[in-house]
C-alpha cells in the first residue's frame, strides 16, 4: 500500500523537471461525511499526501482508503473497506490535474482555484472540476476543501438494506499543508 | 408577506344593489413554478448503462444518438445501433456531424473518427492523439475542423489535418465545444475562456475571450447560436451569458447569482427562449422577457439530472438525454400550470390581463394568478357573495380594467381591483338574463351572451361612477337573433359583435342592427359552440358537431375536412397574433396556420389535457393562449420558426430478395434480381403513428397504394424502367410530403434483349430462306426425274395399244371384206384415219375429250361394221366437259373392252353409254358377260388406272354390278 504512494509520486516526480519549483505535503488531512435519514457516519484520515508544481500548475494527491478512521463501529469500518471500497482492489484514492486560474504560488494571501483533474475512487475516475481554498503565507500553501463524491459516479454499491444508513452523496473536506521541497 | 387593501362598502339603495361590506386581505401563496412536461423514450429500458453524449438531427430527420456504446440512429420505431468494425473496446461517442455531403462523421472519445457509409462505420486514417473529438464542423469555406480535448484544434488542409493548440495563441488544448459563428469564426470552449478562429489566407487566426472581458466564467462548457448569430454561452460556473455578434459584446442575463451549477448544453428555442442542460439540476427553460425558469420535467422527476446533450428538432420538439441512459423528448410550445390550483376547482373562465395576471373566480374569492415563471403567486381577494366557482362561467377583462364575472343564476359580478370592490348586476337592473355565458367587449361597450337573448351596455358613464348605472339595450329571440341562447359573444377587430347561438347559426350586429346568416352552405348544426377572428380579420366560428366555418366578409367557407373530420365537439377557437388558429377539442388542441396546414397536439400533450370548459381560452398580451383543463392551465405558444409541418420521407435501403445492396440512382439490376424490397423512412416524432405510406412503382401499380408498413415488396418483377415512388400523410393532417423517389432498370435477360430478338428473328429467316431454296432444289430435281419415270412409262405403255388393236381391226376387215366390198373400202379409210389420228395423238399425254370421243367414234364406226344394230354407243357428253382433257384412247380402249367381254348378238345387245358428271366421265355399258370368257389379259384397264395415277391424283373407279359396268373417268383440267 506504502508502495504504491511511493510509486504514485515517482512517476509523477520522473515527470516533472528538477527546475520547477515543487510543494510537497507536510500534513494532510481528510474527513468524509454521510448524512443519511437514518444514520451519521464520519471517517478521518491524516494520510493524505500531494505535490504541486507550483511552474505548471499542476497537482497530484493520494490517500489510502484503508487509512480512514472514525465510523460508528469496528463492523461499519469493515463494511465499509472490504464491501464498498473493496480496499483490496482499489487500495487508493487519487486526485491529479490541473489549476484552472492561474495564480502566482509564491505570493502570499488567500486566493480560491479550481483544480481540474482525475479523481479516481473505487477504481472509476471521474473528471472533476473542485474549488479550492488557497492560504499562501511566507512558509508554504494551505490547501482547504470541500466536494461531494456521489456514490453512482465511482460504482460503490450500498446494498438496499442499509440504503436508509449511508447517503448517496458523501461530503468530502481536504486539509493539507505544503512546503517548497 | 401580507398587505391589507383598504376596506370599502358600496351602498346604492335606489338601484338595489347588493352591498358589500368585505374587509379585502390579500395573501401570497408559493406556488410550484410553470413547467415544460417531457416524456420518456424507450432508449433506456433498452439499452440501460448505454449513456447519450449528443443527440444530432440530419437533413433527413433522423435522430442520431452518439452513446457511449456506439452510434443509434432513431426514427421514431426504433434504435439502430451502428459500431465500429473489429472493435469491441472503445465505441464510446462524444461527437456527430453531417457534412454538406450528406457524411455522417461521427467523434470518438478514444481520438477516432469515423464516417458512417451505406451503413457502415469506416474509421478515418488520420488520428487525433488519442484524446477525446469533442466537436466536427465543416465551416461555410467546406473546410473540415475537429476539436479535442487535450490536443487542441485541428483543421482540414490539402488533406491533411492541421493542428492549433497552445504554442498557437490557444487558450487551452482542452475544447469542449467548438461552434462557427455566421461570420465564419469559429468559437472554441475551453477552461480557460473562449478561443475564436478563423483562416485568413489559409493562416490561422486567434483571437481569446475571458473573464476580463466580460465573460461571466472562463470555464465555457457549451456555445449555441440563435437565429440572428448572437451566441449563447454557458458556463461552469454563473450560468451563461449572450455574444452580441452585430455589437461583438458580452450581454448577461440579470441573475445575481446562478444556483444551478455547470450548463453542459444550451439549445435556443426561439428568441426569447433558451433552454439549459445542466450538470446536477436537469433541465430547465429560460425566458428573456419575464427573466423566468421555467422547470422540464417527466413524470420522474427528472430533478437531479446530469443532463448530457439537447437539441430542437424540425419539428419543433425538444430532446435532451443526462447520465442515466434518458432520452426525452418534450414539446416546448406547452407550459404547464397545475399545481397553483391544487385545493381548487376546475377553472370555467378566466382573463388574462396585460401585466400577465390570470383573473379567475375561487370559492368566495377573487384569484389573482401571477404566473411568471420566477416569482409566480396566487393572490386572493375575497369576494364572499360570489356563487359557487362552478357558477362563474365567464370572465372579461374591460379597457377600463375592470374585471366582469358572469354566472348561472345570478347575472354578472363587476368587480375592480383597484378598489377590491364587488357589485353585482342582474335582470332587475336591466340584463337581458341572469344566465351570462359570454362576455365581450371593445373600448366602452361590453356585451353579455346570455340564456335569455344578448345585452349591450355602454359604460361610458359608469366608469368613474361610485355608483355606476348601467344601461342596457337588450336582444332576444324576438329582437333578430331567433334564439334566445348565445353561447358566445366574440368583438371583431371591425367592432362587430358576432354571436354564436344555439339553433340559429352564427349572427353579427353590425351598423345598429342584427344580421342572421341563413343558408350557409353544407352547415349541417346550426349550434354554434364558439367564434374568433384571426390575425387577417377572418371571422371562424365552429359548431356542436365539430365543423370548422371560415368567413371573410364575402363568403362562408366550410374547412371541417382540414382539420381531419374528427366529428368532435370543437370547445373553443381562438386566433393567436402569428395569424394561426388554435382549435380546443375535448381531448387535445390543433392549430391551423396561415397556409390552413393543420398541426395535431394530441400527442404532445397526451393524458395532460383534459377536458376542456367550453370557450374556457383567452390570448394574453404577449400572444400566447391560454386554455383552461379539468387538470389545470395551459399555457401554447406557437414560436415564430416555420416547423417542419409534416413528415419527410426518403428511401433508407433497398433489399434483393431481402438481402440489403448498395444501390446509387438509374441502378441496374439484372434479370434474377427481380425480388426488390423498399425499406422507406420518415420521422415524426409527435406521433409516428401517426405516419401513412402511399406507394407506387411506377412501371407496375397503376395507382398509389396506401400502408402503414415502411417497406414495400415486388417479387417476380419483369424486367423494364421503374421508378419507386413513395410519400407520407399524416392521418391527423390533410396535406402530403413531397414524394421520394427511386428509379431503377431491371435489365433483360441476355436472351430477352430486343438485339438479341433481331438476331434470333435474322438467323431464322436466313436458315428459312436457304432451306426453302435448297428444298426447292430438291423438290424440283425429283420432280424432273419424276417426270422422266413417268414419260418413259407412258411411252412404253402407249406403245403397247398398237398391236393389240390391229389384231381386232384386220380380224374385223377380213370378215367384211367378203360380204361387202365398198363398205369395206370404206372401213379401211375409216381405219387409216383412226391410225393417223392415234399417229398424230400418240405423243400426246392428254387430249382434249372432244378429240378423243371422235377418234372414239371412228373405232366406233370400225367396230359396228363388225357388230351392227347389235352394238351402240350414246353419247351425252356437255359442251364444258369436252373442253377437258383425257389421256388419248381412253374411251377407245374401254369401248374396246365392252366389246372384249360381252356377248353382242341380235337378242344381247351391247350398249355403251358415255356421259359426264360433275367432274368426272362415266362409261357404263350393259352386262352380257361372254360365258367363254376371253382370257382377259387386264392389260386395258390396268393402262388406265396407271396412265391415271402418274397424270393425277384423281382415281379412276370400276363400278361392276350384274347387269352393268361402269368405269368412272375423272376430266383432267389442262394446267400447262
Amino acid at each position: 500500500m506504502a508502495s504504491g504512494i511511493i510509486s504514485f509520486f515517482c512517476v509523477w516526480l520522473f515527470l516533472t523537471p528538477q527546475k520547477d519549483t515543487i510543494y510537497m505535503t507536510k500534513s494532510g488531512n481528510a474527513s468524509f461525511k454521510s448524512e443519511a435519514p437514518l444514520e451519521l457516519i464520519i471517517g478521518f484520515s491524516n494520510s493524505l499526501a500531494g505535490v504541486i508544481n507550483a511552474d505548471k500548475h499542476t497537482f497530484a494527491f493520494t490517500i489510502p482508503i484503508n487509512s480512514f478512521d472514525g465510523f460508528n463501529s469496528a463492523l461499519q469500518k469493515e463494511h465499509f473497506r472490504e464491501n464498498y471500497m473493496e480496499t483490496h482492489k482499489y487500495p487508493n484514492a487519487t486526485f491529479h490535474g490541473k489549476m484552472i486560474e492561474i495564480i502566482d504560488l509564491e505570493k502570499k494571501g488567500d486566493y480560491q482555484v479550481r483544480a481540474k483533474g482525475n479523481l479516481e475512487i473505487h477504481g472509476i475516475v471521474q473528471e472533476r472540476i473542485i474549488k479550492c481554498q488557497l492560504a499562501i503565507n511566507g512558509q508554504g500553501i494551505k490547501v482547504s476543501t470541500q466536494f461531494e463524491v456521489f456514490l453512482q459516479d465511482h460504482d460503490i454499491q450500498v446494498p438496499k438494506v442499509v440504503y436508509q444508513k449511508i447517503a448517496e452523496e458523501i461530503i468530502v473536506s481536504v486539509d493539507a499543508e505544503f512546503v517548497k521541497r | 408577506m401580507n398587505s391589507i387593501f383598504s376596506k370599502t362598502a358600496i351602498l346604492s339603495k335606489a338601484l338595489n344593489w347588493i352591498s358589500i361590506v368585505v374587509l379585502i386581505t390579500t395573501f401570497h401563496t408559493p406556488a410550484t413554478a410553470q413547467q415544460i412536461l417531457a416524456k420518456d423514450l424507450p432508449f433506456k429500458k433498452e439499452y440501460e448503462g448505454v449513456n447519450i453524449n449528443k443527440i444530432y438531427q440530419d437533413d433527413d430527420g433522423l435522430l442520431w444518438l452518439g452513446t457511449t456504446s456506439g452510434l443509434f440512429r432513431y426514427d421514431g420505431h426504433s434504435f439502430d445501433q451502428y459500431l465500429l468494425p473489429d472493435s469491441i473496446t472503445d465505441n464510446e461517442i462524444t461527437s456527430v456531424t453531417q457534412t454538406q455531403k450528406k457524411q455522417l462523421w461521427v467523434g470518438y472519445q478514444n481520438g477516432n473518427i469515423a464516417i458512417l457509409a451505406n451503413h457502415h462505420l469506416q474509421l478515418l486514417d488520420t488520428t487525433f492523439g488519442a484524446v477525446p473529438i469533442t466537436d466536427i464542423l465543416e465551416d461555410k469555406d467546406g473546410v473540415m475542423w475537429v476539436s479535442t480535448y487535450g490536443e487542441g484544434i485541428f483543421y482540414k488542409q490539402d488533406d491533411q489535418f492541421i493542428n492549433i493548440n497552445l504554442d498557437d495563441g490557444l487558450n487551452d488544448n482542452f475544447i469542449y465545444i467548438m461552434v462557427e459563428d455566421t461570420k465564419g469564426r469559429k468559437w472554441a470552449g475551453t477552461d480557460r475562456g473562449i478561443g475564436i478562429c478563423h483562416l485568413e489566407n489559409g493562416i490561422p487566426k486567434i483571437r481569446t475571450l475571458s473573464t476580463s472581458d466580460g465573460l461571466k466564467d472562463n470555464i465555457v462548457k457549451t456555445i449555441t447560436s440563435d437565429e440572428d448569430g448572437n451566441l449563447f454561452i454557458g458556463l461552469y460556473e454563473n450560468g451563461f451569458c449572450k455574444y452580441n455578434l452585430s455589437k461583438e459584446s458580452i450581454e448577461t442575463h440579470n441573475y445575481e447569482s446562478w444556483p444551478f451549477g455547470p450548463i453542459n448544453d444550451i439549445e435556443v428555442i426561439q428568441n426569447n427562449e433558451i433552454w439549459l442542460a445542466t450538470e446536477r439540476h436537469g433541465i430547465f427553460a429560460f425566458n428573456f422577457e419575464d427573466f423566468g425558469l421555467t422547470k422540464v420535467m417527466d413524470i420522474d422527476g427528472f430533478k437531479n439530472a446530469k443532463a448530457l446533450s439537447l437539441l430542437k428538432d424540425q419539428e419543433g420538439n425538444v430532446w435532451f438525454s443526462d447520465n442515466a441512459s434518458s432520452l426525452k423528448i418534450s414539446d416546448p410550445r406547452f407550459k404547464f400550470h397545475q399545481d397553483f390550483n391544487k385545493k381548487e376547482h376546475e377553472i370555467n373562465s378566466f382573463a388574462t390581463d396585460p401585466q400577465g395576471n390570470i383573473w379567475y373566480a375561487g370559492k368566495n374569492s377573487i384569484i389573482k394568478y401571477n404566473p411568471g415563471t420566477l416569482h409566480n403567486q396566487v393572490i386572493q381577494f375575497p369576494a364572499r357573495q360570489l356563487p359557487d366557482p362552478e357558477k362563474v362561467i365567464s370572465t372579461y377583462l374591460d379597457d377600463f380594467g375592470f374585471l366582469w364575472l358572469g354566472t348561472y343564476e345570478a347575472g354578472v359580478f363587476r368587480f375592480d381591483p383597484r378598489t377590491a370592490t364587488l357589485i353585482n348586476v342582474d335582470e332587475s337592473d336591466g340584463l337581458v338574463n341572469n344566465n351570462v355565458l359570454s362576455i365581450n367587449g371593445h373600448q366602452s361597450e361590453i356585451w353579455f351572451a346570455t340564456l335569455g337573448g344578448v345585452s349591450r351596455c355602454s359604460l361610458n358613464d359608469a366608469v368613474n361612477s361610485k355608483n355606476p348605472i348601467f344601461q342596457f339595450e337588450n336582444f332576444d329571440q324576438e329582437g333578430g337573433l331567433g334564439t334566445n341562447y348565445i353561447y358566445q359573444v366574440f368583438i371583431d377587430s371591425k367592432g362587430r359583435a358576432w354571436f354564436a347561438t344555439h339553433g340559429k347559426g352564427i349572427a353579427v350586429y353590425d351598423n345598429g342592427a342584427i344580421k342572421q346568416f341563413g343558408g350557409i352552405d353544407d352547415l349541417s348544426s346550426n349550434v354554434i359552440y364558439s367564434v374568433t377572428e384571426d390575425a387577417q380579420g377572418n371571422i371562424w366560428f365552429s359548431t356542436a358537431n365539430g365543423e370548422l366555418y371560415q368567413y371573410n366578409d364575402i363568403k362562408f367557407k366550410n374547412h371541417t375536412s382540414l382539420i381531419g373530420q374528427r366529428k368532435k365537439a370543437i370547445s373553443s377557437i381562438v386566433g393567436d397574433p402569428y395569424g394561426n388558429l388554435i382549435i380546443v377539442f375535448a381531448d387535445g388542441i390543433g392549430l391551423l396556420d396561415t397556409s390552413l396546414n393543420y398541426h395535431d397536439f394530441r400527442s404532445s400533450l397526451g393524458t395532460r389535457f383534459t377536458n376542456s370548459p367550453l370557450n374556457a381560452t383567452d390570448k394574453d398580451h404577449q400572444g400566447n393562449i391560454w386554455i383552461s383543463t379539468q387538470k389545470g392551465l395551459i399555457k401554447f405558444q406557437q414560436h415564430k420558426t416555420p416547423y417542419q409541418s409534416n413528415p419527410a420521407v426518403f428511401i433508407d435501403n433497398v433489399a434483393v430478395f431481402f438481402e440489403n445492396v448498395d444501390v446509387k440512382p438509374n441502378h441496374q439490376f439484372s434479370y434474377n434480381q427481380d425480388h426488390l424490397t423498399f425499406y422507406c423512412r420518415s420521422t415524426w416524432y409527435q406521433n409516428i403513428e401517426d405516419i401513412s405510406y402511399e406507394y407506387m412503382l411506377v412501371g407496375f401499380d397503376l395507382d398509389w397504394k396506401v400502408s402503414k408498413d415502411n417497406h414495400f415488396t415486388y417479387p417476380k418483377l419483369p424486367s423494364g424502367d421503374y421508378s419507386f415512388k413513395v410519400k407520407t400523410t399524416l392521418t391527423s393532417q390533410s396535406h402530403e410530403s413531397d414524394p421520394a423517389q427511386f428509379d431503377f432498370t431491371i435489365v433483360a435477360p441476355i436472351w430477352k434483349r430486343p438485339w438479341f430478338y433481331t438476331g434470333v428473328v435474322l438467323a431464322l429467316a436466313v436458315g428459312l430462306f436457304y432451306y426453302i431454296k435448297s428444298r426447292e432444289r430438291r423438290l424440283k430435281q425429283s420432280e424432273r426425274m419424276q417426270k422422266d419415270i413417268i414419260e418413259f412409262q407412258f411411252q412404253t405403255l402407249k406403245s403397247q395399244i398398237n398391236p393389240h388393236f390391229l389384231f381386232n381391226s384386220f380380224n374385223t376387215l377380213i370378215a367384211i371384206i367378203e360380204e361387202n366390198q365398198s363398205v369395206a373400202v370404206n372401213y379401211v379409210s375409216k381405219l387409216s384415219d383412226f391410225f393417223r389420228h392415234v399417229l398424230t395423238y400418240r405423243d400426246k399425254q392428254i387430249i382434249n375429250l372432244d378429240e378423243e370421243l371422235k377418234l372414239m367414234n371412228d373405232y366406233f364406226f370400225l367396230q359396228q361394221k363388225r357388230y351392227g344394230s347389235n352394238f351402240n354407243i350414246k353419247v351425252n357428253v356437255s359442251d364444258r366437259a369436252k373442253k377437258t382433257f383425257i389421256p388419248p384412247l381412253t374411251l377407245q380402249l374401254l369401248t374396246e373392252n365392252a366389246l372384249k367381254h360381252n356377248v353382242v348378238s341380235k337378242k344381247k345387245n351391247l350398249t355403251i353409254e358415255i356421259f359426264d358428271q360433275g367432274e368426272q366421265l362415266y362409261v357404263k355399258n350393259n352386262l352380257n358377260p361372254k360365258t367363254t370368257d376371253p382370257a382377259s389379259t387386264g392389260f386395258g384397264l390396268e393402262n388406265i388406272k396407271k396412265r391415271y395415277l402418274l397424270l393425277s391424283n384423281k382415281q379412276v373407279e370400276i363400278h361392276r354390278s350384274d347387269s352393268y359396268f361402269s368405269v368412272m373417268i375423272p376430266l383432267l383440267i389442262k394446267i400447262a
